[in-house]
């Protein structure tokens, strides 16, 4: 037979922790033990005091399943950057030199059918889209150069010879002397400003 | 029974995980917030911390498939947080008091004597379980919210048995603290 109980089954016992049959062993050592008795009464006085502390801490009221949602700053961290980058590629769209205009797609206009025999359903009419390519450009046609012909002085075949341009009637009208390597002019043209030289 | 009615597809795994986890949540969120309400005097803040140890039970799902509890787990990761939030509260309150501040709120509460005498007692209360040592305070704590030995020893990963002789070590050591700090004033 077990003489006496230790402190903590006898901190047990005052919580009735122990097994129902060691309660009763417990019970009746306490009558006959007086140290055991002692103890007893000590750890019971201590938790009592001890109750009485910790129901300084106050209960809270209902607690429900649903816990508050953290409460947290909102994130704009990225905010000014996003605005930033979307503001810059709208002014870049905007701004592109080259961009492409923009090719607007219509449907043609569906031609009128004649209403088909109400035993046959008309399947709907294959529409193609028409694909609608920007106008070309009108480029104005360039003026077609206008040929001087040189007029010759005399009957003799040119073989070699210098185009000199001088200036007739004071310099004011320009034109082409060829002149032979005898330094005799050979034939003349007028230039004229429809034959693009001038420029 | 056979065998392959046993056997579970992932998904109906995931399923039954997931149902368990609910129901875990909805029997012990309420306890723990209590408990911890009652430990950090901050409604607000015991929340967050049973919050948080539920969220990180949910990323450990090895802890479904070992022989812990994962209820006692999330006691003893609630009150451990708990524990800390409070010690570090009385860090913060020491240098308030240092700065002058604690002076100014005491001035400020001005409510009537009862309610002062009971704030002041809970803020013993607090330090003390804050000084104690970590399985000592939840020891307190988890039997101050009728939790049964045996829920104890789960939570605290101790034999049954012992609880006894660790809570009696327990009071006593709260009870030697608090009459050096404050004196017999209970």
């Amino acid at each position: 037979m077990k003489q006496c109980w230790s402190e903590g089954e006898l901190r047990a016992y005052l919580d009735c922790e122990l097994p129902p049959r060691d309660m009763e062993r417990v019970a009746a050592h306490l009558k006959t033990c007086g140290m055991c008795g002692y103890l007893c009464a000590d750890l019971a006085r201590r938790a009592q005091r001890l109750e009485a502390w910790m129901q300084a801490l106050p209960e809270p009221g209902l607690v429900t399943c649903a816990p508050r949602a953290p409460h947290r700053a909102p994130n704009t961290r990225w905010v000014g950057v996003a605005a930033g980058i979307a503001a810059a590629a709208v002014i870049g769209v905007a701004l592109w030199p080259n961009a492409k205009p923009k090719v607007v797609v219509t449907p043609p206009p569906v031609a009128r059918i004649a209403p088909a025999p109400p035993a046959l359903p008309a399947a709907p009419p294959a529409v193609k889209p028409a694909i609608i390519r920007p106008a070309p450009r009108v480029v104005p046609p360039k003026p077609k150069p206008q040929i001087q012909y040189y007029f010759a002085l005399d009957d003799e075949p040119i073989e070699t010879g210098l185009i000199v341009r001088v200036g007739l009637n004071g310099g004011q009208i320009p034109a082409d002397v060829i002149v032979g390597p005898d330094g005799r002019a050979r034939a003349f043209r007028l230039v004229s400003e429809t034959s693009g030289e001038l420029k | 029974m056979q065998p392959e009615e046993l056997a579970l597809s992932p998904v109906q795994a995931a399923a039954e995980a997931g149902a368990w986890f609910d129901a875990m949540f909805r029997d012990n969120y309420p306890r723990l917030v209590a408990m911890l309400t009652r430990l950090t005097g901050d409604r607000g803040q015991a929340e967050e911390i049973a919050a948080e140890a539920f969220a990180k039970l949910a990323r450990r799902s090895s802890l479904f498939a070992t022989r812990e509890e994962p209820a006692a787990w999330v006691y003893r990761v609630a009150t451990n947080a708990g524990l800390d939030a409070l010690r570090a509260r009385a860090r913060r309150k020491r240098s308030e008091a240092a700065a002058g501040v604690e002076q100014l709120r005491t001035t400020e509460s001005g409510g009537a004597l009862e309610d002062l005498i009971r704030t002041e007692r809970a803020v013993r209360v607090r330090a003390i379980l804050a000084a104690l040592k970590p399985r000592e305070a939840q020891l307190l704590l988890l039997r101050s919210s009728g939790q049964s030995y045996r829920e104890i020893a789960e939570t605290l990963g101790v034999q049954a048995g012992s609880v006894g002789t660790l809570l009696a070590r327990a009071e006593r050591e709260f009870e030697r603290r608090y009459r050096a700090r404050y004196g017999d004033d209970l």
